[in-house]
């Protein structure tokens, strides 16, 4: 890096800010060594920082905590991470509003203790490192089980700091929880990917924390019979999550039901009216289970209406099946009310796989199309990234909103530095 | 609304090209074309009848391909539009500025297909909000947000203006429903906007609430949520407003989350129970709360339980509970009909729209009774109290011109008030015509800049409702002769 731009980001955002050496992995950045990781101390700051980017036309990779570094493509040229991690301010927080506002860089088990304190909780479960940050959370959009019955983050976000592409501090939304002045930028910019800018503060709602929450599970033979019993369970029970997981043989049904006492109780009796009597979980699973599909190492998605998840999960063990033996290294799991399916592995894709890995994709995203899905994926190693997108993946979406998406990113970021040639959501 | 360059009387919008209006013929049909004074007269204004404006014409198109042919053709003559529902709006949005062309919905009524088994359902635009619910029921589903005017009011209005209602507070707005739109861009251009758009940003989400700026959704797909099983409704009655609003944020803090939670104050009670829709409420309390709970049977029998000692804690006069739907309707009556009785006690009826944070609604409601009486107004008040949603209405004379100004000035300042205690300018009404100045409020220059950006992004000619959501100065392609022919009617009092 040129001295002249180390220097500059060390005035800008103060010396102990910077750190131009990075050794190992840490903050790699899909591999690739970033130049420098800032970490500003304010959102002011931070946004100066882009704005040197900006003139100096540095790509930028936006982070928190650096948990998704690995996502993505490998940058053409190695970009500075501009880090929240530095922005861990809860702002205001006014219990009898229901409602929080932190910086970006707060992480979500922090916010959870805060308003555990109070009796209240943010019903947001993304798959999460523990020390994942609300605002890698609101920038992809992530969403976890709790979504059956809250939503996704764009159902809970009031109001967002933006540092722009070129440097502005932008605010849109509040801090109440009914607004319509103005453009909905809130929504504009929850799930952009830091393609805008980066997210340096939000206001959310929170709920009451329950006075019950039982977690049941229930074993299922066959994907046709979860898939079944999941809009089932849909249909007659009130539930604030439903999940099936694929086991070695027969797959798990999970289901969370969370309310007042007496509400909770009569849930589970309509439950078990469907199910038969499952076995209680402690609700400290969700975590387990978010924390290590977080930490994937490929990554896909599925989607299609709800009552097309048995045909979702047909497509993906098949997909499972062709490259590995069953049961071996892919996991299955699906959002039983959406008509979400993921697929992840832990380990890499060894090579025989990796080289069927692009024929396999071709039919699976056939497969999710004769019925209406789509598939996307949120993490993808090298080098099957590069075998995925020489020209294998069919041509999606709509033309104008393309025009109109990219008319929006200029707006945002006019010298195109944010997630430069990351993929990001432009993929 | 203040720039004196809305209000230069000399040009009203001129006949539209006989040339133009045979081609809009033959693109939807004869009788979709309307360009007669006198049918164009009921265009003029919304529910925010202080303003009027005539519109070139008014255009009637069946669908997705005849709105899009509409638009191309007035986009090349390089005329304006701006959609219309019902034209129940209260913030001047449906007003036909700069002689621009009306393009109404009335037409696109149809629901296109309701998918029970996957709680959606894909709609045209001009599907009346009700209907929308009533075609779901048999399937025990409904379309959620409930707008006061829900018997008259269309889908593709409520996604405009981002519609709330009562239930709100626990199902979200507008924009929490809608899943994809199909547009017709000011270009005469259709884009499918949604999760399969590619373009990986919630465009949607910035479509909702845009105000008919970006162009008219023509196809909607929405979600519908299951009936509850269980519904109760409590009416708390309190001697002391302060309690009333006071009890609210203890509901809110206790961390209760009811489907309503709805204020009236003593102005708004007398009111109804002077009127047809009396409750049988003693006129003497100062306030009541309608609070429902919905869900299970036991789930909503213990939040009521709960609901009630909160509120006689708070120092409730009296706590009545619904014992069937007769009566838990009539116990809604208190809010419900408090705005058209409210009709019976003066010519005129501002209804005003500000949102502040819930723990500050004892003290902001405290500010709002203060101005009005200083400037010497009748005011009543029923809102959405659950969401910090106030709806100060005024009551006065139009043609006191004494009266007039008064009103102005205390609805500046109520707008402030809310501001200054961390609250927005508008909750479920939108900016539209009558709140682009008020934007400054709440919003930084920058920040409205990038809102003029955003929707050059979709706009990039101004062709879609002009001159609306932001101040005129902000917007560079509203600021030259197009504007200054705004034709705002002169002999329109602002309220």
């Amino acid at each position: 890096m040129s001295q002249g731009l180390l220097s500059a980001l060390r005035s800008t955002a103060g010396d102990a800010a910077v750190r131009e050496r990075i050794e190992g992995a840490d903050w790699a950045v899909a591999g690739v060594r970033p130049l420098a990781v800032v970490t500003p101390g304010s959102a002011a700051a931070l946004a100066d920082v882009l704005a040197l980017c900006a003139r100096e036309r540095v790509p930028v990779e936006a982070a928190g905590g650096g948990s998704w570094l690995n996502r993505g493509a490998v940058p053409a040229r190695p970009p500075v991470v501009v880090s929240t991690a530095a922005l861990t301010r809860i702002t205001e927080y006014e219990p009898a509003d229901l409602v929080i506002g932190v910086q970006a860089g707060v992480s979500l088990a922090a916010i959870q203790r805060t308003l555990g304190d109070h009796g209240q909780t943010l019903p947001l479960d993304p798959p999460s490192a523990a020390d994942g940050t609300i605002g890698a959370t609101v920038s992809l959009g992530a969403a976890g089980p709790l979504r059956a019955a809250h939503g996704t983050p764009r159902d809970l976000i009031l109001g967002v700091e933006l540092a722009t592409g070129d440097g502005r501090l932008l605010r849109f939304g509040g801090r109440v929880v009914k607004n319509v002045a103005g453009y909905d930028g809130v929504r504009l910019v929850t799930g952009s990917r830091g393609c805008l800018g980066i997210v340096t503060g939000v206001f959310m709602l929170v709920r009451g924390a329950p006075e019950a929450d039982v977690t049941v599970l229930i074993s299922v033979a066959g994907h046709q019979a979860a898939a079944s019993l999941a809009l089932a369970v849909w249909q007659s029970v009130p539930c604030d999550a439903v999940e099936l997981a694929a086991g070695e043989a027969d797959w798990t049904l999970a289901v969370r039901l969370r309310g007042s006492g007496a509400g909770v109780g009569e849930a589970r009796e309509r439950l078990e009216g469907i199910c038969g009597a499952g076995v209680d979980a402690a609700p400290g699973i969700w975590g387990t289970l978010g924390a290590a599909e977080a930490a994937a190492s490929m990554h896909l998605t599925l989607s299609a209406p709800p009552t097309r998840l048995a045909s979702l999960l047909a497509a993906a063990a098949a997909f499972a099946a062709e490259l590995e033996g069953p049961g071996d290294g892919f996991r299955i799991a699906a959002h039983g009310t959406a008509g979400i399916v993921r697929i992840w592995r832990d380990e890499l894709v060894p090579a025989p796989a990796a080289e069927a890995f692009p024929d396999a994709l071709r039919r699976l995203d056939a497969d999710v199309a004769s019925f209406g899905g789509t598939r996307r994926y949120d993490v993808m190693p090298e080098p099957l990234r590069q075998r995925i997108t020489d020209g294998t993946l069919p041509a999606r979406g709509d033309a104008a909103a393309a025009v109109i998406a990219e008319r929006l990113r200029r707006t945002f970021d006019p010298a195109g530095i944010m997630m430069a040639g990351r993929g990001g959501v432009w993929e | 609304v203040t720039d004196a360059d809305l209000h230069t009387p000399d040009r009203l919008p001129s006949e539209p090209d006989a040339r133009l209006v045979a081609d809009l013929r033959a693109a939807l049909s004869d009788d979709a074309v309307i360009t007669m004074p006198g049918s164009l007269l009921v265009y003029e204004s919304d529910g925010l009848t202080a303003y009027r404006a005539r519109p070139l014409m008014v255009l009637l198109p069946a669908d997705t391909a005849e709105t899009a042919a509409a638009v191309k053709l007035l986009a090349d003559a390089k005329i304006p539009f701006v959609a219309r529902g019902a034209g129940t709006g209260l913030s001047g949005g449906a007003l036909a500025l700069n002689g621009a062309a009306v393009i109404s919905t009335a037409r696109m009524n149809r629901i296109l297909d309701l998918d029970p088994g996957n709680r959606m359902a894909r709609v045209q635009p001009g599907v009346v909000n009700l209907e929308l619910t009533a075609a779901a029921a048999p399937h025990g589903l409904y379309y959620a947000p409930d707008p006061s005017s829900q018997t008259v009011c269309t889908i593709g209005g409520n996604v405009a203006e981002n519609a709330g209602g009562p239930h709100c507070l626990k199902y979200g707005t507008t924009t929490n429903h809608i899943v994809a739109l199909t547009v017709v861009l000011p270009d005469g251009s259709v884009a499918e906007l949604g999760p399969r758009d590619g373009t990986g940003l919630d465009l949607v989400g910035l479509f909702v609430g845009s105000e008919g700026t970006f162009g008219i959704a023509t196809e909607i797909d929405v979600r519908l949520l299951q009936v509850p099983a269980a519904v109760e409704t409590l009416l708390a009655l309190f001697d002391d407003v302060d309690d009333a609003s006071r009890t609210v944020s203890a509901l809110i803090g206790a961390g209760m989350l009811p489907a309503a939670l709805e204020m009236v104050d003593r102005e708004a009670i007398a009111a109804v129970e002077a009127s047809v829709y009396a409750a049988g409420l003693p006129t003497d309390v100062a306030g009541a709360l309608v609070i429902e709970f919905d869900g299970s049977r036991a789930a909503v029998r213990s939040d009521a339980d709960r609901a009630v000692e909160i509120c006689t804690r708070g120092g409730a006069r009296e706590v009545r509970r619904a014992t069937d739907e007769d009566d838990r309707q009539r116990l809604w009556h208190a809010r419900k009909k408090a705005f058209g009785a409210m009709g019976r006690i003066a010519p005129d009826v501002l209804i005003q729209d500000a949102v502040v944070p819930r723990s500050k609604l004892p003290e902001t409601l405290r500010r709002v009774y203060e101005i009005a009486d200083r400037h010497g107004l009748r005011l009543c008040n029923m809102f959405h109290a659950g969401d910090g949603n106030l709806h100060p209405t005024i009551v006065f004379d139009r043609r006191d011109p004494d009266a007039v100004h008064r009103v102005e000035l205390a609805s500046a300042e109520m707008m402030r008030a809310c501001v200054d205690v961390g609250g927005t300018i508008t909750g479920e009404h939108g900016v539209g015509l009558d709140k682009r100045e008020y934007m400054a409020m709440i919003f930084s220059e920058a920040e409205m800049a990038a809102m003029c950006d955003i929707r050059r992004a979709f706009d990039p000619q101004a062709m879609a409702n002009p001159a609306k959501i932001l101040p005129v100065r902000v917007c560079r392609e509203w600021v030259g002769p197009a504007t200054r022919r705004d034709p705002v009617h002169p002999a329109s009092a602002p309220p």
